[in-house]
């Protein structure tokens, strides 16, 4: 071998080699310099996953912190052996004790075992230490189970709603306050690894904690709800209807204390089945009929077209305008304005609106919020319908006027007339009070919203003189409660079907107030189709209203001021001083809040929550009176059993006060005296148990309605 | 005398070797560690590599010794005994139970022993010998058969094994050694180019779409008729040249339909890693993902997370070099090409130098050796060459290799010693 040719050939081989090293050299380069980003999010997306913890869902309260929703929150815990630190005497201990295993058992379940995951428990409850000990031990898997469940049946379930299977909110206040209710759900990482795919192996990552929901409280009472939601479903049932629907409100604040819808309509987890997921009450729409009058005739009033005083004829029953014909149910003669709304003359309102100017009408309409949406804080709101004045017929004032042509829904009516409770001053509705964390801070606070003055105070006055007279002599007697002055206004509108006025389908309505010198409750009666007689809002829907009323006079104190004050009226000059709400604030709180406001107080010292007060909040009382609380005591470290009383014969509200008192949670039937109770007294029941009553009516009223249920409906 | 040796002794090579050799061990001893962060949550099973590899490395460096100090006239005068006992183990092998699907290793109790890699060396040896008889000229018809011949009988025993990466690395070995011991180089357009024109028909018949390969062939067939045109004064060799480049592309796709489904895969996977990668692609592709996440500094020693998560399959082993990427990143890769480059080239220089024939051809089979396994290696961990399960020498865990690589690197600093003994 040459030296010439050696050299020739190492160049050539040497060459080879630095073109190959070159060739490495450019992939590495492109691999990890030019594309280094790209692969830096690949690995990273491939290595770690992100496990989601559900956040815990707030409770849904009514306004005195009656459960409506809660969420039961157990948990199904399971492990992978092989990632699971056997040898650590205190992961055992917590995992054992989590699992109600002993150890010993825990030890021989998972030693040796090589499947990639041991289930351990299903449905356990775990505190919040026992939950984050768990999670940060390798090799330990909790699946949340979360059970949505609503304990109070007396509401439409479209109100509070309901959740679907991810937990979301679908319908009513779930769906409303998802944000509120829902909470944050926090996530960990989570290592994937090839090979042992099933196995679960948290990785010491930043990750976010979970927060869980806040609670609501709503303005719901379920004492008032109790009572409308059972007058309700009984009217249904005497009258025949094929559907109802009741509120009660707070004309001061706008507060919707009980909303009512019978029959009552399922509601699934499932979109696809349930009877719908919309309230009527805020959804449906319907021709309001006379109890619209109480826009026109506070129009008239308020623009000083017309005054109380003022006469029109009724043409004895019948009258020709050059439009169409009108009819009246009774032949009226003369009447003035005011009997005119009394007795519900469509020709003598007709003819005091005559000559009005629509846009003027329209825009006092609009006033009042009709044709648009009232901003309650539940979904699916329709805005009713009426029509743009340049529109309109020469029919289409009269109509208006009488409450035909324009549509509204159930809530829009009776925010009208909680304005003329309110002197004139529209509320706009309001269903959730607060919302309060887990720890129980107030986190939100929904503050009552005053829209807009309607018409002057005057007018205001007129009105429910108007509406008094309504109930004292005109259509509305029925609605007439012993003890109570009850005001209001009656309504019987045709349905349309297929763009026709049908004869022998109505709809009857009663919306009114009480008291009616200072009313502290509105409500609205609606029942759609009642066959005759009944299709009269005077003959069924004021019936309604009365019973409610009278339910509520007799369960609770909201009209006591009224009682009061006719007895002792000497007295009233003292009585200055409003009770504030000392509901679900500790003892030391409320001795805070009694000395802020001035008010005296018998407490007992416990540590626990006030559950209830008498009087109730917002009620006038003297100086030398004094408020009761009762406080229900934190549950002891050891729940125990104990006896349920006795609590048969007694009213309502004493009922509750005393098993509440006794520690047990109180599920109410029906409303009045208590007729039975569940568990039977004397029977043991596990602290927290809860107690359920049936309730009836007082004896007088118990035959009448028994009667009534029994003979069917139409009699 | 001893002094002589001593200041002959290519101290370079020895130091590339000590080098490589360490930071293996610092990366296996790196992928069974877990950083403090990942301690409580990740327990990656414990497999000793390390431990076992200390072992090895010690049975490499005593080797090492073995093959330095006995003069290599020894080596060459055993070349047929060496050759015949390869021989009999590959044979031996065949015969005995199958380990994990395949008959690549004895089991010797504590460690498997793996023939195929031992071959090589013999392999080298009797090339060695065989074509350092000066009248053994290389151009001859009966050298090149029984070269041949001395090649494809380990090649056809390994590839029943199966292991296609082990078999192809005796052709590999034949013609560089071919080449400098003086095949004309129309000699070796004439064996070289039938591979190519095989692996272009591979390309051009598994390219689902696109027609940039049918083309890329037909260009290389058309510079190959040129080349014969030009060639013509020997017209016998040209007219040859064809035909075996034609019979080849013709033959090709009937062979492939024959190839073992997973030796199908593997080639599909190479042309077209990223297509498939939760399946047969999935290897390179995790090797990219690590070497690529490790950038140019890369995690910093201990601090991989890629060899971690065991996404990487064969870390100890075959991909070795990636967790090495990962960790040290670029410069570390580069490290390591730098230091094979080191020992190929002065090697290469040292088969110059070298007096006698036997010790210069040899020098050339093992820097063919080490730049075969090299590049296959690393070139599979980059997703370059097909994964053919090829070790890394020095670096990959497995006794066998590490043997026989530091074998060859003690021949290399025998032959430094005695590079003017004739």
């Amino acid at each position: 071998m040459t030296e010439h040719r050696s050299k020739r050939r190492l160049r050539a081989l040497s060459a080879v080699v630095a073109a190959i090293v070159g060739v490495l050299v450019w992939r590495l380069v492109d691999i990890q310099i030019v594309d280094h980003e790209r692969y830096i999010e690949q690995a990273q997306r491939q290595c770690f996953e992100r496990k989601l913890i559900p956040a815990r869902r707030g409770h849904v309260f009514d306004r005195n912190g009656f459960p409506l929703a809660v969420t039961r929150w157990t948990y199904d815990v399971g492990v992978t052996p092989a990632h699971f630190p056997i040898e650590k005497k205190k992961a055992v201990a917590c995992l054992a004790e989590a699992c109600a295993l002993t150890q010993k058992a825990l030890r021989r379940k998972l030693t040796g075992n090589r499947s990639s995951y041991v289930p351990l428990g299903r449905d356990l409850h775990l505190t919040d230490n026992q939950v984050s000990a768990l999670s940060s031990l390798a090799g330990v898997r909790l699946d949340p189970i979360h059970d949505r469940l609503y304990p109070f049946e007396s509401l439409p379930p479209q109100l509070v709603g309901s959740i679907d299977g991810s937990g979301k909110g679908v319908a009513g206040i779930e769906a409303g306050f998802q944000n509120v209710l829902g909470g944050l759900d926090g996530w960990v990482l989570e290592s994937r690894i090839s090979g042992a795919r099933r196995g679960y192996k948290p990785v010491n990552a930043p990750g976010r904690k979970a927060l869980a929901g806040a609670d609501i409280y709503l303005t719901i009472d379920t004492r008032i709800q109790a009572i409308v939601d059972f007058e309700l479903a009984q009217a249904i049932d005497r009258f025949g209807a094929a559907s109802g629907i009741a509120i009660v409100a707070d004309p001061a604040t706008g507060d919707i204390l009980a909303l009512a819808e019978k029959p009552d309509r399922s509601i699934s987890r499932d979109r696809g089945s349930g009877d719908g997921f919309a309230l009527r009450s805020i959804n449906c729409i319907y021709e309001p009929g006379s109890t619209f009058k109480l826009v026109t005739h506070s129009y008239l009033i308020e623009t000083k077209k017309a005054r109380p005083q003022d006469t029109f004829f009724g043409d004895n029953g019948t009258s020709v305008f050059d439009w169409g014909t009108i009819r009246d149910d009774h032949a009226f003669g003369w009447l003035t304005l005011k009997q005119a709304f009394v007795h519900s003359s469509n020709i003598c309102t007709i003819k005091a609106a005559q000559g009005t100017d629509r846009e003027d009408f329209y825009r006092y309409i609009l006033g009042f919020g009709f044709a648009g949406r009232t901003g309650i804080d539940l979904p699916a709101e329709s805005r009713g319908v009426l029509r743009d004045p340049a529109a309109w017929s020469m029919r289409s004032l009269p109509s208006i006027a009488i409450g035909h042509e324009v549509g509204v829904t159930p809530l829009q009516m009776i925010m009208s007339y909680c304005a003329v409770a309110n002197g004139g001053v529209l509320m706009a509705p309001r269903i959730a009070l607060e919302a309060r964390s887990a720890s129980g801070d107030v986190v939100k606070r929904v503050a009552p919203v005053a829209i807009r003055r309607v018409f002057s105070e005057e007018t205001a006055r007129t009105m429910t003189d108007f509406c008094r007279g309504v109930v004292l002599e005109g259509t509305g007697v029925k609605a007439s409660v012993d003890g109570v002055a009850t005001a209001g206004k009656t309504g019987t509108s045709q349905k349309i079907e297929n763009g026709v006025y049908r004869h022998d389908k109505f709809v009857a309505s009663f919306v009114g107030f009480a008291p009616a010198e200072a009313p502290r409750l509105v409500c609205l009666v609606v029942l759609d189709e009642p066959p005759y007689p009944y299709w009269w809002g005077s003959e069924s829907a004021a019936v309604v209203f009365g019973k409610i009323m009278e339910g509520i006079h007799l369960s609770t104190d909201f009209f006591s001021y009224e009682n009061v004050g006719t007895v002792a009226l000497s007295r009233e000059r003292s009585r200055t001083t409003r009770v504030p709400s000392f509901l679900r604030l500790s003892a030391a709180e409320a001795a805070e809040l009694a000395a802020k406001s001035g008010v005296a107080l018998d407490c007992p010292s416990l540590p626990g929550v006030i559950y209830s007060q008498t009087p109730d909040p917002g009620t006038f009382i003297g100086r030398s009176d004094r408020v009761t609380l009762m406080v229900r005591p934190e549950r002891p470290a050891g729940a125990t059993n104990a006896a349920v009383p006795d609590v048969a014969g007694l009213s309502l509200r004493e009922a509750r006060r005393m098993l509440l008192g006794c520690g047990f949670e109180c599920a109410v039937r029906g409303h009045g005296i208590v007729a039975r109770q569940e568990p039977a007294a004397g029977r043991t029941l596990a602290h927290g148990g809860t107690v359920v009553i049936h309730c009836a009516p007082r004896s007088r009223d118990r035959a009448m309605s028994s009667a009534a249920a029994s003979n069917g409906a139409g009699t | 005398m001893g002094d002589r040796y001593f200041h002959d002794f290519d101290w370079l090579i020895l130091l590339s070797g000590i080098l490589i050799i360490a930071l293996g061990l610092l990366t296996l001893y790196s992928i069974e560690h877990v950083p403090a962060e990942f301690r409580d949550t990740v327990h990656p099973p414990k497999t000793g590599a390390f431990e076992r590899q200390l072992l090895w490395v010690a049975a490499g460096l005593a080797a090492m010794a073995v093959a330095c100090f006995i003069p290599y006239r020894y080596y060459e005068g055993m070349a047929v005994v060496i050759y015949g006992a390869g021989i009999a183990l590959l044979l031996a092998v065949l015969f005995l139970p199958a380990s994990k699907g395949a008959h690549r290793w004895i089991n010797l109790g504590s460690f498997n022993l793996q023939p195929s890699e031992f071959m090589k060396i013999a392999v080298i040896f009797l090339l060695a010998r065989f074509l350092a008889e000066k009248r053994n000229r290389a151009s001859d018809a009966r050298v090149l058969l029984i070269s041949a011949a001395i090649v494809v009988v380990p090649f056809l025993l390994v590839v029943r094994e199966p292991d296609l990466g082990s078999a192809l690395v005796y052709l590999a070995l034949l013609f560089p050694i071919l080449y400098w011991r003086g095949l004309d180089e129309g000699l070796l357009i004439l064996f070289m180019t039938p591979l190519a024109s095989a692996g272009l028909t591979i390309y051009s018949a598994t390219a689902m779409e696109g027609g940039g390969y049918p083309l890329l062939l037909l260009l290389f067939f058309i510079v190959l008729l040129v080349y014969a045109y030009r060639r013509r004064r020997d017209i016998v060799r040209s007219v040859v040249l064809i035909a075996m480049n034609l019979g080849v592309m013709l033959l090709v796709p009937v062979a492939w339909s024959r190839l073992q489904p997973y030796q199908q895969q593997r080639i599909l996977t190479f042309l077209r890693p990223e297509s498939d990668v939760l399946g047969s692609g999935w290897q390179v592709y995790q090797s990219k993902l690590a070497i690529g996440s490790g950038g140019f500094m890369g995690k910093k020693f201990l601090h991989g997370t890629h060899k971690l998560l065991a996404f990487l399959p064969e870390r100890h082993s075959d991909f070795i070099y990636s967790v090495i990427s990962e960790e040290l990143g670029f410069l570390g890769g580069l490290m390591v090409i730098a230091l094979f480059t080191v020992i190929i080239v002065r090697g290469l220089y040292l088969a110059t130098k070298v007096k006698n024939r036997f010790a210069s051809i040899s020098a050339v089979g093992i820097c063919s050796y080490f730049a075969f396994h090299g590049v296959i290696n690393i070139g599979m961990t980059t997703g370059l060459t097909p994964v053919t399960g090829l070790p890394l020498p020095f670096m990959s865990y497995g006794g066998s290799s590490m043997v026989v690589s530091c074998f060859l690197l003690g021949l290399l600093l025998n032959f430094s010693m005695r590079f003017y003994e004739y």
